[in-house]
């Protein structure tokens, strides 16, 4: 017997198991017509189409006893039900995103503080004053370390060189003018600025969803009672 | 259960294939070959047919020894009605067209 013969048996019982109670005796006609089906590659295709008929079926008699218990279910407490779902996800999404937000901003905040010092501490010992000084980000997502390259710029286009050398991948950009010994002036990079934009309206759009789901509870409720 | 069931291209070739054998039992496989249609298109159909009541349904035992019983259809005389209106609903637009030519020419 070949392979795409045996796989098409494999398969043949596959389907036989997951058939659904109803259509037990289809899965038993589309096996029992295997045999008869000629040619090894064919056998193998026939074998697959009955065991996405019986998939489908299997899935749709799930489905159809799900909504049948959902018929059910009043009409108060099915928009009880949803609004407690829309509750329970907005706080999961406002939990990741506020997670997010947090991590983001915390190594943000340390790695500004590190290239303030650094930076500072270099172009106060060799005494130069650049009116570009720039530093480059890398972040490791999954040891969640950050890489930091400092440059002193005299001009722009030196600094696109040096960055193309070594800069691929996820980097951050951190801007800074330095126009007095003591006194940074910090500029962000869009993409930051994205970023930290980014935060009030999650949070805006969160509490929106998170009322929204609470309201619905809530007239599910009042209209229940 | 009598509602009919959604008549699609290919419902309509497995009615056609019935309906050129209207008094015999027909194979999965036997229509499969005459319809072109693979197991994973034709036996929802059939399914469909079946629970309409617009087919009937046996099983065969083999004569050959260790063989499994094969499962059997023929239309019921309701399905041999639907059938028989979509073949005849399928030579409408031919007998349209038809009528067109003749007054033109």
């Amino acid at each position: 017997m070949s392979w795409q013969r045996r796989a098409a048996e494999r398969l043949a019982q596959l389907s036989l198991r997951l058939a659904p109670e109803s259509r037990r005796e289809w899965a038993q006609a589309m096996v029992a017509e295997l045999d008869a089906v000629k040619g090894d590659w064919a056998a193998l295709a026939w074998a697959c189409g009955g065991l996405r008929v019986i998939f489908m079926e299997s899935l749709r008699a799930q489905l159809s006893a799900t909504g049948k218990a959902g018929i059910t279910m009043s009409r108060p407490r099915l928009l009880s039900s949803i609004g407690a779902g829309v509750l329970i996800l907005a706080l999961l999404w406002l939990a990741a995103n506020s997670f997010g937000a947090w991590r983001r901003h915390s190594w943000y905040g340390d790695a500004q503080a590190t290239v303030v010092s650094t930076q500072t501490r270099q172009v106060n010992s060799a005494g130069r004053q650049p009116y570009l000084c720039e530093a480059v980000l890398k972040y490791d997502a999954e040891s969640s370390r950050v890489t930091m390259r400092r440059y002193l710029a005299e001009d722009a286009s030196s600094r696109d060189r040096w960055l193309n050398k070594w800069a691929s991948g996820t980097h951050h950009w951190l801007h800074y003018w330095r126009s007095a010994p003591d006194e940074v002036v910090w500029q962000d990079d869009p993409a930051w600025a994205g970023y930290f934009g980014r935060i009030p309206s999650d949070l805006h759009m969160g509490l929106g969803v998170l009322v929204l789901g609470a309201g619905m509870m809530l007239l599910g409720k009042k209209v229940h009672a | 259960m009598s509602a009919s069931p959604r008549i699609s291209a290919q419902t309509r070739a497995v009615l056609q294939a019935f309906l050129s054998e209207a008094a015999e039992w027909c194979y999965g496989y036997q229509i499969s070959r005459q319809t072109n249609l693979k197991s994973g298109t034709l036996y929802p159909i059939l399914m469909r047919l079946a629970d309409a009541r617009f087919l009937q349904t046996r099983w065969e035992e083999s004569p050959e020894v260790g063989r499994p019983a094969r499962h059997m259809y023929r239309l019921t005389a309701s399905g041999l009605a639907l059938a028989r209106q979509e073949a005849g609903s399928m030579q409408k637009p031919v007998t349209l067209r038809a009528s067109v030519g003749e007054a033109g020419s």
